[in-house]
């Protein structure tokens, strides 16, 4: 086994959290090394130049490994949700929606506010600096001034084009007396740091060749590259190994090219492989002093899996609103975001509405995942819902439950013949309620904006057995101040391994109810400042 | 080779007729595409189609679609995402009055930039909780929360 030059830090993971870590760490001088199993994604392989753009999103640019099967993914086991992510530099921001709102301060307190979660150990304000900053790094669009966040900084671009899309739906929610407000996303609407402004192409989902979202691997990765991160693309991490000491001493990864293992070494070993990845690393890391894993002795890591809950809607209007175009979030609202014990449950949630949907995405049932008719109705269906229709999701902050929880497979192996996660998620009854609200609410907005048809994804299969696509995977090395209830401490560091800091979803205490990799990277910035002081 | 092909674009026109509008899924020129992907999504599903279905008519496919759901479901995901990329559909969609690219990119769509006099929000709707002012609430009346305590 070959032993490369040591590091003061070693950084598993390319994605957004590692991107940042990496970035701060090496401009304040320290050797970083960061490694990724997967690659490089250029833009040319973006499918947005090719004709066939919506069939490379149901194959190779798909965003489930078990559909995707790449060879830098690994094998999620589980027949409940679909764990969505992008294995490769830049991690999920190659394939993300960029919708970059804020949790609220009340995200922070849910062990005060009814004592289902505990609180976080910062608290919003806190972590407000590091999001404001985070959003001058990352290029964020948007429109301050909305009452139902606290008071912050103008955004780095201008909001956004609302279009027609989003007009009517504001208008909607107008009708309602509801909250609502231009969605903020990492994808400028100017040109800023040399990247071109968002020509509203539509095909966010597949990400961003031209660099107007940000995609970490065009955005911020060349930035820490000159800085002096030493990137290692298809380098696999196996384990991560300790000294009889039980400090972290580096980690062995394998060229999935070749094959070879190579010990990496460092002072500071940090995660950053996301909610999944991350106690998959800890879990397969296990040794004679660690015999439940690294970090893991009070059995914390792999639990307390969140993703949030989701239903959502396909809602279709009589006039043309062109909702194939532009950025995916069109408007956000926030009016049942915080806890009111009326509505029967704790905890709340947000709307998200999004444009979307190229031809063939609208004939096979768009955000409903209900198809167009087959045969003499077809295209009648399809001529008066193409461009007139819009998805609107209610994301809601799920209760974190011992039982949801990542572990090993026992059957399933990636292939470098290391074992798989395996994902277990059951919505708490509170979950239920809530997402039950929430459909109500989400045709009463199908009323307000006039529309002819509605169609509700519940995400539930007859059986009962709830499925979403889970994009947010969160919670599963929380930190806290608990030691027997959490994974580490505030900055990130497990509290078994003093070296060891793990710097992703996997961090977050409770789940928001905003897509929350605004959140990731705040925190990521946080944790990086502090790391790279470390001596 | 060919009659299989003829027969699977019988079946795709079973799905995907014709009208004033749009051409049938036969007269798109999505037949040699379509061949190459229901031979790449699972070798022999062409021919397990035809098998199942036997002639394609209404009726035949109602039948498959009941009967093989996994298997339709697959056809009928391959058919229209193939249909729809076709130079003649895309002509088609443009002619209902949208612009409509068949790629994405280079072009992109017209910028039509976010107006402040517009656009901005006039309410002063919406609220959070400030950190300091997070209180317990009232559990009582939920008694689902037992779950997980």
């Amino acid at each position: 086994m070959s032993r490369p030059d040591h590091a003061d830090i070693l950084v598993i993971g390319a994605g957004p959290s590692g991107a940042i870590v990496s970035l701060v760490a090496a401009e304040a001088g320290r050797r970083v090394v960061c490694l990724d199993q997967g690659g490089w994604t250029a833009p040319a392989e973006h499918p947005h130049y090719d004709r066939d753009f919506q069939w490379q999103r149901q194959g190779r640019w798909h965003a489930e490994p078990a559909v995707r099967r790449a060879e830098a993914d690994y094998p999620v086991e589980g027949n409940q949700s679909h764990a969505l992510m992008w294995n490769g530099i830049g991690g999920s921001t190659n394939v993300y929606g960029a919708l970059w709102p804020r949790y609220r301060p009340s995200d922070f307190r849910k062990g005060t506010e009814h004592g289902l979660a505990p609180d976080w150990p910062i608290t919003y304000e806190e972590l407000a600096p590091f999001y404001e900053e985070s959003d001058r790094l990352v290029g964020i669009s948007g429109l301050a001034g909305d009452p139902a966040m606290p008071p912050r900084a103008p955004f780095p671009c201008a909001p956004l084009p609302m279009r027609d899309s989003g007009r009517t739906i504001a208008a909607g929610f107008e009708r309602l007396g509801w909250h609502w407000w231009p969605m903020p996303a990492a994808i400028v609407s100017e040109e800023y740091q040399g990247r071109p402004a968002c020509n509203g192409c539509g095909n966010c989902g597949s990400g961003c060749p031209r660099g107007s979202m940000a995609k970490f691997s065009l955005t911020l990765w060349p930035r820490a590259l000159a800085s002096g991160v030493r990137l290692l693309a298809g380098a696999r991490v196996e384990r991560i190994e300790t000294d009889t000491t039980g400090r972290a001493i580096g980690a062995v990864y394998i060229d999935w090219a070749t094959g070879a293992r190579t010990l990496q070494t460092a002072d500071v070993v940090v995660l950053a492989a996301n909610g999944v990845g991350s106690p998959r690393l800890l879990l397969l890391s296990e040794s004679a002093r660690f015999p439940n894993g690294l970090a893991n002795g009070n059995d914390v890591v792999g639990r307390y899996l969140m993703h949030h809950t989701l239903v959502g809607a396909s809602i279709w209007v009589d006039r043309p609103i062109a909702s194939h175009v532009g950025n995916t979030g069109a408007v956000i609202s926030s009016e049942f975001a915080e806890t009111d014990v009326s509505r029967g449950y704790v905890n709340g949630f947000n709307f998200n509405v999004a444009r979307g949907g190229a031809a063939a995405s609208v004939a096979l049932g768009s955000f409903a995942n209900q198809p167009a008719p087959w045969g003499a109705g077809h295209h009648a269906w399809f001529a008066r819902r193409f461009g007139h229709g819009f998805g609107a999701f209610a994301i809601g902050d799920d209760l974190p439950q011992a039982t949801n929880r990542i572990t090993l497979s026992q059957t399933e192996r990636d292939s470098s013949g290391l074992a798989a996660a395996k994902l277990h998620y059951v919505p708490h009854a509170n979950d239920r309620r809530m997402m039950h609200f929430a459909i109500e609410r989400l045709k009463d907005l199908a009323g307000a904006v006039g529309a002819f048809d509605i169609a509700v994804n519940t995400y539930c299969e007859p059986d009962g057995t709830y499925r979403t696509p889970a994009w947010h995977l969160l919670g599963t090395c929380r930190m806290g101040s608990d030691p027997a209830a959490s994974v580490t401490d505030k900055w990130h560091r497990t509290w078994e391994v003093p070296n060891l800091y793990v710097v992703d979803g996997s961090s977050v205490v409770t789940g928001g109810v905003v897509n929350p990799t605004s959140t990731v990277c705040a925190l990521a910035l946080r944790a990086g400042r502090h790391i790279a002081a470390l001596r | 080779m060919q009659a299989e092909t003829d027969q699977v674009m019988r079946l795709a026109d079973v799905l995907l007729p014709g009208d004033a509008l749009f051409p049938a899924a036969s007269a798109s020129g999505m037949a040699a595409l379509l061949m190459a992907r229901l031979h790449a999504a699972e070798d022999g599903m062409a021919a397990r189609l035809l098998a199942t279905v036997g002639e394609p008519t209404v009726v035949t496919v109602a039948r498959l679609e009941t009967a093989e759901p996994a298997l339709f479901d697959s056809l009928r995901k391959i058919v229209f995402v193939t249909y729809y990329e076709q130079e003649t559909v895309v002509a088609a969609i443009r002619a209902l009055g949208t612009p409509y690219n068949d790629a994405p990119l280079p072009a992109g769509y017209a910028p039509d930039p976010f107006d402040p006099a517009i656009d901005a929000p006039r309410h002063r709707r919406g609220h959070f909780v400030p950190t300091l002012e997070v209180r317990p609430v009232d559990l009582a009346a939920l008694d689902h929360l037992e779950e997980g305590r």
